[in-house]
């Protein structure tokens, strides 16, 4: 009865994002709409990276291993606003005068550089592959988890991503959009639930933590193994630093979507009130350790906590709520790659055939994902490549959202291969960081090779750099639209 | 007076709510188990700080406006409004032209 009530919600979902939409029939419409999203359309689409499965799964998992620390997240998704505050409105306000789609198109065009955009869409459309596949194992582990059957899980992730399919390739942005409404209504009701179970179940909020004080202190402080000072100061700073430059692939539709810089910058200077909700799966997870098993696994934890304290139907209604907090994001990612590999890295003139090819991708992308997923394949170190890797484009954003770019495409390019393969490196080989975050680590060749191929560049081509890097970023009035420079019609 | 939104000032003022958090294991409330008002003391301090987020934000923002960015967004709406005209009329004579 509970799979049936979950996969009746899934299903409900997918419909959501296909109803009262006509199919989008250009690649220009389904990525950014007309450009002229408006306020709260922009608000739920811009707030999709605060509520993830994550929240769901991960964020208790850490509270249950590493206590308070767990509020790393809470930390660096707050100083996410504060970055993205200045930096998304410049991204708007180039990507509507430029014709911008993708995060590869703003590469592309700053840098006066087709193979820099190539390279941005290959590490973008790569990176997110595991984050994908997150998103839809961390689904079927919901629904396993919530009714105790295996082959729920299987189910529910395959149904599920089919209608992501489905409803990205039918809706584009603004199913997506409509998804995401109910996707924050639904994660606060579950969350909310959750916190009651917890209350009803073990004891009121202040007993809770008397309790922990009293067995296990050091949950309440920054401080237990491999959950230290170290691990809290890199995390928030290279996380920040991706996330508030904005180098998710996935996260730029949003940006160029918005109906201005005053929209973006009135959501984001409000958006910190999600990370409020964050603290509720951080106490469930503290709370847990009062009554789980201290074997259980991370991700088991939240769901544990709610079979420990609620009823079925309040079961249903919190894997309903996960599993919208798994389908908006993942539909945001398929976009994000099918986007970047049929406008930037195919050389498609023809319009409707990049559109073809690109829900192509979007299903092969999602297929892909639920391929690894349901193979149970443990691609789980790519995930850390999909934060420290994109972190290595951060440089080069925050050079291009300035006035004048100054740096050459070729240095830049440098950096981000070499920064991007110290972070293979680091994640595959095994390499102990001492705690310190392998992206912040390699954000330091990439930097050096940037500087040394930059010095070379200005040796060699001193006239150029006079005159405004060869061109870079300025081979065009900011205001005039070079949609053709960038692979786009208007 | 700047019309740069990240203008010094209000970058000033924005790496106040930053520094706050990125110090926060370093924090003598922190570093020892403590209680505030029955909450870890970490869990009161990271809502104090998302609080002085929102606040520095809004400062930034209506110094932003007042200092000319207003006036900024306002020539922004009008062009967006144009580019929407422009692509709407060229739409429907490319419509026109499909039925013609």
């Amino acid at each position: 009865m509970l799979t049936v009530a979950i996969i009746i919600g899934i299903v409900g979902i997918g419909a959501l994002g296909v109803a009262g939409r006509r199919r989008q029939t250009e690649l220009s419409t389904w990525t950014v709409g007309k450009r002229d999203l408006p306020r709260w359309t922009s608000w739920f689409l811009q707030a999709g990276e605060s509520l993830t499965t994550f929240s769901f799964l991960g964020l208790a998992g850490i509270a249950f291993g590493g206590g308070v620390a767990a509020l790393f997240a809470v930390a660096y998704l707050t100083i996410n606003c504060i970055v993205q505050y200045f930096v998304v409105p410049r991204q708007r306000q180039l990507g509507a005068n430029r014709g911008y789609l993708t995060m590869a198109d703003f590469f592309q065009d700053r840098f006066n550089s087709k193979a820099l955009g190539k390279t941005v869409a290959v590490v973008g459309a790569v990176f997110l592959i595991p984050y994908l596949q997150l998103q839809i194992t961390g689904l079927g582990l919901i629904v396993q988890l919530a009714t105790g059957s295996e082959s729920a899980r299987g189910y529910s992730m395959a149904v599920a991503s089919v209608l992501v399919v489905v409803f990205v390739i039918w809706a584009g942005i603004r199913g997506l959009a409509k998804v995401a409404v109910f996707k924050d209504f639904a994660m606060l009701a579950a969350l909310v639930i959750v916190l009651a179970g917890v209350v009803a179940g073990i004891g009121g909020i202040p007993d809770i933590f008397a309790k922990v004080m009293d067995t296990a202190p050091s949950y309440l402080t920054i401080s237990r193994p491999g959950f230290d000072a170290t691990f809290w100061v890199t995390s928030v700073i290279v996380t920040s630093i991706g996330a508030g430059l904005n180098t998710f692939p996935h996260l730029w539709p949003p940006v160029l979507a918005a109906k201005s810089g005053a929209v973006l910058r009135d959501n984001v200077k409000w958006l910190a009130v999600y990370q409020f909700l964050l603290l509720i799966p951080i106490t469930a997870g503290i709370a847990a350790t009062l009554v789980l098993d201290p074997k259980t696994k991370g991700n088991f934890v939240l769901l544990g906590i709610a079979q420990h304290t609620l009823p079925e139907p309040l079961i249903a209604v919190i894997a309903i709520g996960g599993a919208a907090a798994a389908m908006v994001p993942a539909g945001a990612i398929a976009m994000g790659i099918s986007s970047l590999v049929s406008n930037n890295l195919l050389s498609v003139k023809n319009p409707k055939l990049r559109f073809r090819i690109n829900h192509v991708v979007v299903a092969i992308a999602v297929g892909l994902a639920l391929a690894f997923g349901l193979a149970k394949s443990d691609i789980g170190a790519l995930l850390l490549l999909t934060y420290g890797g994109l972190t290595q484009l951060a440089p080069a954003v925050a050079i291009a959202i300035g006035r004048k770019v100054r740096i050459g495409a070729v240095p830049v390019n440098l950096g981000i291969i070499v920064g991007t393969l110290t972070v293979a490196v680091i994640t595959f080989g095994n390499i102990p960081t001492g705690g310190i975050d392998s992206g912040l680590i390699a954000l330091a060749p990439n930097l050096a090779v940037l500087a040394v191929a930059e010095l070379i560049r200005r040796r060699r081509n001193p006239q150029a750099v006079a005159g405004g890097a060869a061109g870079v970023g300025q081979s065009s009035p900011e205001q005039q639209p070079v949609h053709t420079a960038v692979g786009i019609e208007a | 007076m700047s019309t740069t939104l990240a203008s010094p000032k209000r970058l000033t003022i924005a790496s106040i709510p930053i520094v706050g958090m990125v110090i926060t294991p370093f924090l003598p409330f922190v570093s020892t188990p403590t209680l505030w008002l029955g909450l870890p003391s970490a869990i009161v301090w990271m809502a104090l700080m998302i609080v002085a987020t929102i606040v520095a934000l809004q400062i930034i923002e209506h110094t932003y406006l007042r200092e000319g960015g207003a006036e900024l967004d306002r020539l922004e709406a009008e062009q967006s409004a144009l580019a929407c005209a422009a692509t709407t009329s060229g739409a429907t004579t490319t419509n026109e032209t499909e039925a013609h």
